[in-house]
Order: structure tokens, then sequence, then C-alpha cells
């Protein structure tokens, strides 16, 4: 969405994906990678929950009711006595596979939408583009309202609902990034020569456009997982007893809880904290070094 | 010009009608609303039989003379839901024109009211949240550009992420928490008294909303800014000998306006929709909270006439936004 | 009135409100005095009021003037007492608007109020109500027995009201006008007490003018007209409503101290409760444990409790799989964890409940326990059941639905609460229904379990409609987990039908044991509506009917503020 020529150092070079590696990589610095361990980290441990030592979540009166951290428990207990530290990281599960799926469709259909629009111009670019104008208009927490209150709340459906939202602004850096690579010489060398347009956007838009694309991908699960959590301050989060983090904020964030026990929302919002800190910080890593910038419509 | 406007109010109307249409048709699918208007009786499921001769009507209001389904006919017939689902958008798309924006399932009341009650509440939030974000975004950009590379810009860039990535209801359960609940500094809830009292008690939600906006803006700002700051006009312009703060404020701030300025439209438009989280923690009665609670009780009319609104709204904003683009540069004009 | 039974405490449940108006049931509070000392000959009991005790010196004059400012949890539909189904929110909006045919004294017993006086007809089952001469409505007319003839045939055009209604009733001239001022009502059964069906909703009049403009413009549902010593100003829904002093109220205005009342919706009441506590907010009416325990740590408040404000319960749908089998209901019911219930969502604020009355009342039966925490009786039950019906059952569990109403999230934890009880010997899916929705389907028996809140009525008698066979059939059902019991009916009617309190506590503990051994209902722990009020606030109990008897105090969350004032500040 910023205007800008796009400096010409780095991107002359994107000839071949081993310049490309080599240039991010030498530029991606520490914190790059502490957040990317994080990531790592919270992933690992969402994915071996079922194995982990750590307590049901769902055991009502596991420990004394809104007991601190440090008690009986290890980050303490929610109003019903169920540990909060178990309860984190299962709700990672939902948070963290929602925002990854949800970015999944986004990045699918929106890359689909955006790259066609991006390479093939003129009509069809029109029509995406109003299209994805059009969706970008509504506004998004009631287009996720009106899916996830009126279909059941299963994970697929939130998810779903998420990816949708992304769809638009997905596409739009996606076609911003198509075009500029249109332009280059090695895209028109191939069109010369009479390569078909799927081998041209496959083998030479594709790899260049997935670097800012992927950045976004990082910047855009974490867009999802804070997502999540409206929802489910509306209610409308994943349903039943399904734990995510947005479901663990809103329970800690009655008045009386955040008077007396507020470890219980702020357990669950540190972690979101941090992890979709540590996605933006990645993701804004990777589009800074590829030094592409999103262009305006 | 001329053609740039009328192109621009084309889009305007083309994507209200497929805006709307989309929201009519999942409104259509996805609910129910016979049940605000015929209450428990909207779950009976045998008036086809009835209908068809195949069995007896039901009295489940004693003093009605009508049968239950009798009653259910009429009323599908007043809300014309007994027509295909394309002629009812029509009709009410008609109605829009002529600023009918029907009636709200619920109160019975002209959803133009509700919507003239609580939109201006929540367009007050977002101006004083913009207002708080250009205000903290615009200086804090320019100096961190300007001192980039060094402490403050260090500081500022830390303090920035963490506020972007920190999710605006968090921020807002704890803000509220914090300044209104254990130390009653602000208030908790809107208060409707006086534009005194409405201002002082939207001084922590456009907070909230104000200081997550200001990060984006600043870190475009700032990257825009270092951008310009490279440009050849500057390099003269430091050769002149102009000093520094006339450079930056002068000269290198306009065109690097631009993110900022793109992201202010969309961010505008976004809130005109009402922050409904924001608005839920703080008890704000706006378009926000209204929107919610008439999607969840299926009342149609005020949902769909709330998203005709807030779409307009949203257009209409980046339409202005790209008429400032191009004063602001003319080399973008050409497209 | 349906409202009545939304699911549990709540913040911002709208509909909670006990046994409301089907055919005038009410909350039934207590027939007891719970004051500290007094000793309970099984009488009628004032609620618990846990304000400081009173000055030995004389009490302060009122003083004249003054708004109140009072939060509710939810906003109501509407006030128009012919139209919409009252809950809480809408009676602390309409009982200073609309002055009832009768009222609860404070020892629980009905007298007239605005009615002059009710009989019954020798050798009928109709009673004759006759009405005082001179009221004037906030319009200016005056009320006659033209408005309750009119009141009664439109509160007929609601289905739901009517169903309350109807089982009493003929089929034909159920009322007729005697005179100008007096109606009579033409009852089916014998009934000692008929006035307590006119206490709230049902004996709410507004004028038949109103009654018919309304029914055609149903916005002016939101702007009754009354004849109580307040009038309505102004309203915006989910907003605030203002009401002011009416001047022609018939009492005469001496002893309306206030000059208007305004009410806010602060859907949490939690922080309602806080705001009560900084002075923001005068008063608050609620039954979230949550804010009840704020009001009650917080300075400069004090409460009026009321315990007999209803139970808590789990209902099941008796004529549905699987809980149309009695072994299903009661493994469910031992499975059932009560204790969890009342040590983590109840928090201590009321006690667990073994049946419909708390065992202050002298309605209550002793002998009667809930049962619950005991997992190792429903085993057996679970296999038997599952192997008599293997189809309702997956891996040796019986299948089941729970549905709640949301999104709350204090019903999220009575949820998981259960379901963690349940856990071992049912598959439970959890279904989180809207408000609306919720009671919708309860009303028309689709569902299996529920939670809910009921009863509590000042009177047993308005309780009958939840409990007897007529009320089982058909397509929407009052008595929601559609238990018949033709015995049980005999025993409804007859206390209906005798003013003998002994006889009629008998009877009463019988319907108790019966309902206990139908195992349809599982009580958790008796509700509590709180009235918190600030230090400003005076003169909430002890206001006093036409003929000087002492009003009931906070009848489920129900307030008449007609003699209230505020200290100057």
């Amino acid at each position: 969405m910023t205007t800008s020529v796009p400096s010409t150092t780095v991107v002359d070079d994107i000839a071949d994906d081993e310049t490309v590696d080599n240039a991010v990589k030498k530029r991606l610095g520490f914190g790059f990678w502490v957040a990317i361990s994080w990531i790592g980290l919270v992933s690992l441990a969402a994915l071996l929950a079922p194995w982990l030592p750590i307590a049901d979540p769902n055991e009502i009166a596991n420990g004394a009711p809104r007991d601190g951290i440090l008690g009986d428990n290890f980050m303490g207990t929610d109003a019903l006595g169920r540990d909060v530290f178990a309860r984190t990281i299962w709700g990672a599960r939902i948070s963290l596979g929602v925002g990854f799926l949800g970015i999944l469709l986004g990045i699918v259909v929106g890359g689909a939408l955006g790259i066609a629009a991006g390479y093939f111009k003129g009509l069809v670019d029109q029509v995406i583009s109003f299209v994805v104008f059009s969706l970008l208009s509504f506004p998004s927490l009631v287009l996720a309202l009106l899916i996830t209150a009126s279909l059941s709340r299963s994970f697929l459906t939130v998810a779903m609902t998420l990816g949708i939202v992304g769809i638009a602004p997905i596409s739009r850096l996606a076609r911003a990034t198509t075009i500029q690579f249109a332009e280059r010489e090695f895209v028109q060398a191939a069109r010369v020569i009479g390569a078909k347009s799927r081998r041209i956007i496959v083998k030479e838009l594709l790899p260049n456009v997935l670097i800012p694309m992927g950045a976004l991908t990082l910047l855009g699960m974490g867009i999802s997982i804070v997502a999540e959590g409206s929802l489910a301050f509306l209610g409308l989060s994943v349903e039943g007893e399904a734990i995510s983090w947005g479901k663990s904020i809103v329970d800690g964030s009655q008045t009386r809880d955040l008077n007396q026990n507020s470890h219980v929302a702020f357990v669950p919002i540190f972690a979101m904290f941090l992890t979709v800190m540590a996605l933006n910080f990645a993701g804004d890593r990777i589009r800074e070094y590829t030094d592409v910038k999103e262009t305006a419509f | 010009m001329a053609r740039f406007i009328a192109r621009r109010v084309v889009q305007l109307i083309l994507v209200l009608l497929s805006v709307t249409f989309v929201a009519f048709g999942a409104l259509n699918f996805l609910g129910d609303p016979l049940v605000n208007i015929v209450g428990p009786l909207a779950a009976i499921d045998y008036c086809d039989e009835v209908e068809a001769g195949l069995r007896e009507d039901s009295y489940t209001s004693i003093n009605n003379a009508k049968g239950d389904c009798e009653i259910i006919g009429e009323a599908k017939a007043d809300f014309g839901l007994d027509k295909p689902v394309v002629q009812r958008y029509l009709t009410w798309m008609g109605n829009i024109i002529t600023g009918d924006l029907g009636t709200s399932f619920q109160t019975q009341l002209p959803v133009s009211e509700i919507i003239a009650q609580k939109l201006p509440k929540s367009l007050m939030l977002m101006v004083m949240a913009q207002i708080i974000a250009l205000g903290v975004a615009i200086p804090v950009g320019v100096y961190s550009a300007y001192r980039a590379g060094r402490a403050v810009d260090r500081a500022t860039s830390v303090a920035s992420f963490g506020l972007l990535s920190i999710p605006n209801f968090a921020l807002g359960v704890i803000v509220l928490q914090f300044f209104a609940l254990q130390n009653q500094w602000l208030p908790a809830s809107f208060d409707d008294t006086s534009i005194g009292t409405r201002i002082h008690s939207l001084i922590l939600p456009a907070s909230v909303l104000g200081f997550g906006i200001a990060a984006t803006y600043q870190r475009l700002l700032r990257t825009d800014l270092l951008t310009t700051l490279q440009e050849d006009f500057v390099h003269m312009a430091r050769a002149k000998g102009m000093t520094d703060r006339h450079i930056m404020t002068r000269h290198a701030l306009r065109p690097s306006l631009f993110s900022l300025i793109t992201v202010f439209g969309v961010s505008t438009g976004a809130l005109i929709g009402g922050s409904l989280v924001i608005e839920n923690i703080f008890s704000i009665p706006g378009i926000g909270s209204e929107i919610v609670t008439a999607v969840i009780r299926d009342d149609f009319p005020m949902v769909l006439g709330s998203v005709v609104v807030i779409a307009t709204g949203f257009v209409v904003i980046n339409f202005f936004v790209d008429l400032l683009y191009t004063w602001l540069d003319p080399r973008v004009r050409a497209s | 009135m349906i409202a009545a039974a939304c699911g549990g405490d709540d913040d911002g449940d709208a509909g909670t409100d006990a046994g409301t108006d089907a055919g005038g049931s009410d909350s039934s509070a207590a027939d007891d005095s719970a004051d500290a000392d007094d000793d309970n000959e099984g009488e009628a009991v004032a609620p618990t009021i846990t304000e400081p005790e009173a000055e030995e010196e004389a009490p302060p004059d009122p003083v004249v003037g003054g708004v109140l400012r009072v939060a509710m949890e939810a906003d109501g539909d509407g006030i128009n007492p012919v139209a919409n189904n009252f809950a809480v929110s809408a009676y602390l909006m309409g009982f200073p608007m609309f002055d009832p045919l009768f009222a609860y004294d404070a020892e629980g017993n009905w007298f007239p109020y605005l009615a002059e006086s009710a009989s019954p007809v020798e050798g009928t089952n109709s009673w004759q109500v006759t009405l005082r001469q001179g009221v004037t409505y906030h319009d200016g007319s005056e009320m006659t027995a033209d408005d309750m003839i009119a009141a009664f045939e439109a509160q007929l055009d609601d289905p739901i009201i009517s169903l309350a209604v109807a089982p009493s009733f003929p089929a034909t001239n159920r009322v007729e006008k005697i005179d100008d001022y007096t109606v009579q009502y033409n009852l089916l059964r014998p009934s000692a007490h008929y006035p307590v069906n006119l206490t709230s909703q049902l004996g709410m009049i507004p004028p038949a003018s109103y009654i018919a403009a309304a029914a055609e413009d149903p916005t002016m549902d939101q702007m009754p007209v009354g004849q109580g010593p307040f009038k309505i100003v102004s309203r915006t829904q989910d907003d605030k409503t203002v009401l002011e002093r009416f001047d022609g109220y018939w009492q005469g205005t001496d002893d309306i101290y206030l000059d208007g009342i305004e009410f806010s919706p602060i859907t949490d009441t939690a922080i309602a409760a806080e705001r009560v506590a900084a002075g923001d907010i005068d008063l608050l009416v609620t039954s979230s444990p949550d804010a009840i325990l704020t009001l009650r740590d917080a300075a400069g408040v004090n409460t009026i409790e009321n315990l007999y404000s209803g139970e808590n319960d789990i209902m099941m749908n008796t004529r549905a799989a699987p809980f149309d089998d009695i072994r299903a209901r009661q493994a469910l019911t031992y499975a059932a964890d009560r204790d969890s219930y009342a040590a983590l969502i109840t928090q201590g604020t009321s006690p667990m409940a073994d049946s419909m009355f708390h065992p202050d009342l002298v309605w209550n039966n002793p002998d009667v326990v809930q049962e619950g925490n005991m997992p190792e009786l429903a085993g057996p039950l679970v296999e038997s059941y599952c192997a008599d019906m293997p189809e309702n059952c997956t891996d040796g569990k019986i299948n089941m639905e729970l549905q709640y109403s949301g999104p709350s999230v204090t019903q999220t934890r009575i949820a998981d609460v259960l379901t963690a009880g349940w856990e071992p010997f049912f598959n439970v899916t959890e279904q989180e229904l809207l408000q609306d929705a919720h009671i919708l389907e309860v009303a028309v028996g689709q569902f299996q379990v529920v939670t809910w809140r009921q009863f509590g009525a000042v009177e047993p008698d308005n309780e009958v409609v939840w409990l007897e066979c007529a009320t089982a059939e058909g397509f929407i059902t009052l008595n929601w987990v559609r238990w018949c019991s033709p015995e049980r009916d005999e025993l409804l009617y007859a206390q209906r039908a005798t003013d003998d309190l002994d006889a009629r506590v008998e009877m009463w503990r019988e319907i108790q044991a019966e309902m206990n051994e139908s195992y349809a209902y599982i009580f958790t722990t008796h509700a509590n509506w709180t009235v918190g009020y600030g230090d400003q606030v005076n003169n909430l109990c002890g206001q006093t009917g036409p003929g000087g008897e002492t009003m009931f105090c906070n009848n489920q969350g129900r307030m008449f503020f007609h003699n209230a004032w505020l200290s100057e500040s």
C-alpha cells in the first residue's frame, strides 16, 4: 500500500533462487531467528500438546479456583480451577491452526487471483480488481460475523472465515508484485520466445512473487490469530469445549476476574502478543531485506 | 479530472451493488427472519401440508381467529418473504435509493433512525482515534526518520512494533482495567449526557484504537521519509543551505505521505463500521454493537442497512483519498 | 415471561425472570420473614436485607427531587404489558408507570392495590374485581372496566401468554363487564386466590385506546401509557429510558419524592456494580454472582438480597430420546456435578437447592433431597440403557445434546462444569444458541437437556402453569419438560381451590416429592436477585400500599420506586 519505486539494488539481481537466498540470509539478523525460534517453539508445543506432561486443560478443579501464578499450578488456575498453562498450550493448537489454515486459503485463492490480474491485465485485471475492491469494502468483521453466527462454529468454518477476509489484501499484493515482475526483461524475453503463459507464470513469476508473499503469510497469520480473538470477544469463535487463546482471554476478562486473578487473561494475552510480534517481526524482516514493497492499487 | 470522478462514481455504485447483493443473499440463506416477526410460530414446519390440505391448521393463540399457518402466511406477505430473493433484493434496493432503509424487525423502528442515532457515536470514536493516531504518528515518524538508526529511532521502532502486535481487544481490556476500573481516572463506559462527557468517555477507547493505528502510520511514514530523503531534490535543498527542519517538514514530508494517506483511508473506512470489539468492551452504543446485535438476532433490515451505510462510507472515503493523492503528487495523476 | 427461564445467572440475560407472567405466576420469593431474629412459624418471609441496622434516631425527612439512575442487566424489547413479554428490566421500567391491580405485602399475601377489591362469586368459579374510581391515565382519561377487558383480550392474542392463561378459562365468556368499574373473571376451576395472577404483567392495564393504537403501530410499545406515579418521557432502546413524575397520579404526589427515573442497560453487571460503588449509578438489579460479590464488598453500597428468587436447574425433555427413559434421567442426575456448580459458578451467593422451594419457606419439603455427585450410581444405569437402546449410545456412553444460551461467559462456564461431570457416561454435544432461538427451541420441545432458571414466585399457585398437564401438550409447551402426571394435576388444582395454609403446604410437599421422583429436573442452586444501591437512596423497602399495607420488597428483582427518595448531595 505504499507507493514507492523499489530500490534497485537487490531486486535487479533476482534472477535465480540462489542469489535471492544469499541476499536474504545475509541480512536477516539475529532478531529474525529469535522470532522464528519462538514461532517454532509454540508450534511444536501446540502439535505435541497431547503428549506433553501437562495437566488436562479441561479438568475442572484441577487446582483451587483462581489460584495465582507459581502456586500449585505453574501459571495458576482459572475461575473453574483449570490449569492455565495447559489451556494456553492447547489454545495454541486452535489459534495457530486457524491462523495457518486461514492464511493458506487466503494465499491460494488471493494469490491466484492476484497473479492472474497482474499478469493478464486488461479485462481480467479489471474484473478481479473490482471483485477484490468489493470484498475489501465489505466490513470484514461483519462478514466474519455473518458466517460464524449463521453456520456452525467449527474449526474449519472459523478458519475459512478468516481466510476469506484475507483474500483481498493478499491478492492486491500478489497483483502488484506480479505487475512489477511482468515488466522485467526475463519475462518479456520468455514471452518473445513464445513460452506459454502458464509456463511463464510458474517458472518465472511465481518464485519471485512467493517471497513477498511469504512475508505476507507471516504477517497474515498474525492478523488471523488476532482476528480469532476478536471473534471470541463477540462470542463467535470455535464452539464447545475447544480452547483457543481468544476464548481464554475472553473468559479471563470478566471484570471481577481482571480485578482479582488477572493472570487468567494475561497469560494468553502475552502468548498471543509474543507470537504475533514474532510473526510480524519475521515477516517484516523478510519484506525489508527483499526490499520489495507493496504498491498501491 | 471529470473522467476520473465519473469513473470513481461508477465504481462506487458497482461496489455497492455487489456488496449489498452478497449481504442480502448471505442473510437470506443463512438465517430465518420469521422468528423476529411471528415469534415461536416460526418453528412450525407443516404449513406446506396445511396449504395442500393434508392437515388442519393449528390454533396456538386462542383468541385469534386465524390459524397459525395463516398468521405465518400473512407475515410472509407483509414482509415480502414469499417472493423470490432477487425480487426482494430489487425492491429493497429500490427503497434504498429513495432513502428508505426499511424497518428493523426487532424494534419496529425505521433502520435509518436507528443508524442515525448510533452512527455518530462510532464516527466520533473514529475521528478521535485518527486524531490521536496522526497526532502521535506524524511527529514521531518524522523525528525517527530524522534520527534514523540512533537510539531514539530504535526505541520507537520497538515500541511501534509492540503496539502493532498487541491485539486491540487485549489492549482495550488492559486499559479498561487499569485506567477505568482499578484507578477511576476515566469513565468505563460511554456517557451521553453532553458533548463534553461524550468526548471524555471516548478518550480511553479512542486511545486504544489510535495508538494501534499510530504504530502502523509511524512505520510507514518513517520508511517513506527515509526513501524520500535519498532523493535528488533533498540533496539539492541541503546544498542550498536549508535547515534540516525546513527540509523535513516542508520538502520531504509531503511526498512521503502517500502510504500514510492510503492506509489512513483504509483504516477510516474500516473504522466507520465501528470497532465492534472496542465498542463491546467500553459499552459504546455505536453502529458496531448494533450490527453485532442485529446479526445475532437475524434482524435483516438492520444488518443490510448498516452494511450499506458502511460500505458507502468506505468507498466514498477512498474516493477522497484518491483525490488527495493526485493533489499531493501530480506524477500519479496519470493513472 | 418466557424470558423467565433463560439459563442461569448471568450478565445480560434479558430473560431471567422465573415463572413470570404465564397466568400471572410470580416470583414466589418468600413467604417468610428472614429478618434475623424473627421466629418463623411458617409464615411469609421478607427477603434478606443486608443493609446496616437502622439507626436509633428518627429517620431523616424525605427529600423531594432528584432523578434516580437505575442500571439494568439488559434492555427489554418494549414496555407494553399486553404486547411484550416482561422480564426484570421491563418490570423495573414498567412498575413506576403501571400500578398493578393487586400486589403482595411483606408476608407474601395479596392485597388490592389499583383495584379496590376482589371477591369470589358465591356458587361459581368466578371472581369479581372492582376498580377504584377516579384513576387517571397519563393521557388524562379515566380507567374503567373497559380497559381491563381490552387488556385481557389483547393478552390472549399473544401465543405464549394465551397458552398460560387459557388452561384456566373456558372457551367462551371468559370475562364479563358487570358495570363501569367491575369485571368478572369466569374461571374453569375453583381458585381461592385468583388475584395473585394479577400482581404482575397481567395486572398492568393500559387504556383501551392505547392498546388498539399499539396493535396497529408496534413502535408505540416503547412509549406506553399507564396510570402509575411516573410517565415516560423518552426511550432509546439499548441506551436510555427516562421517566418523570406524573402530577395526575391517583394516590396524589405528596409522597412521590423523585422527580424522575433514568434506566440504562449495562450488560456487564460487574462494571455496573463498580459504578454503583463509585456513585455513578444509584441502583442496580442483578442476579450475577460476580456482581453480587462486588456489591457486597463495596463501601457505601447496600444490598437487598432475595434468596428465594427461583432455582437454577437443568431440565430434560421427557418426551424425546434419550431422556424419555428414566434410567437416562437418573444417570444424568447422579452424574451431575452440583457441588462444583455451587462452588465455582454460584460462589456461595446462594445455597444449593433440593427442590423448587428454599428451605426457609413454609412450602419446602425437608425430606426431598436433590441427588447428584454420585457418579458410581450412574454407570449401571447407562449400561442398562445402552444395552436396550444401542442406537442412542456410542462407545457405551449415551449421546446427548446440552443446549444453553450465549454468547455468555457464565453460561459457557456452566456448560463446561456440567459437561466435565457427565463426560464419563455421556457423549455431550454442546450447543450454544442465541437467546431468542434458545427459548424458542425449548418452548417447542426441540431440546434434550438445557440449563435453565425457574420458579421463585411469591405465591406458589403461580407455578401451576409450568407443571400442569394442560401445558405439556401442543406445539408450544409451557411445561417445558413435558412431564404430565394426573395425580400431580389433582394436587395442583386442589391447592388452588383452598385457602387453608396447612392443607396447601401438605399438597405442595407431595408435589415436590413427585417432582423429585420424576427426575425431570436437576436443581442446582437457588437464585439470588439482588438490588444494590448507594447510601444516597432511601426508603426502597417499607413502602406502603393504599391501605397502609407494607409492600413486598424485591420480588425477584422487581422493585417499586414509588416512595423512594434521594439524599441531598
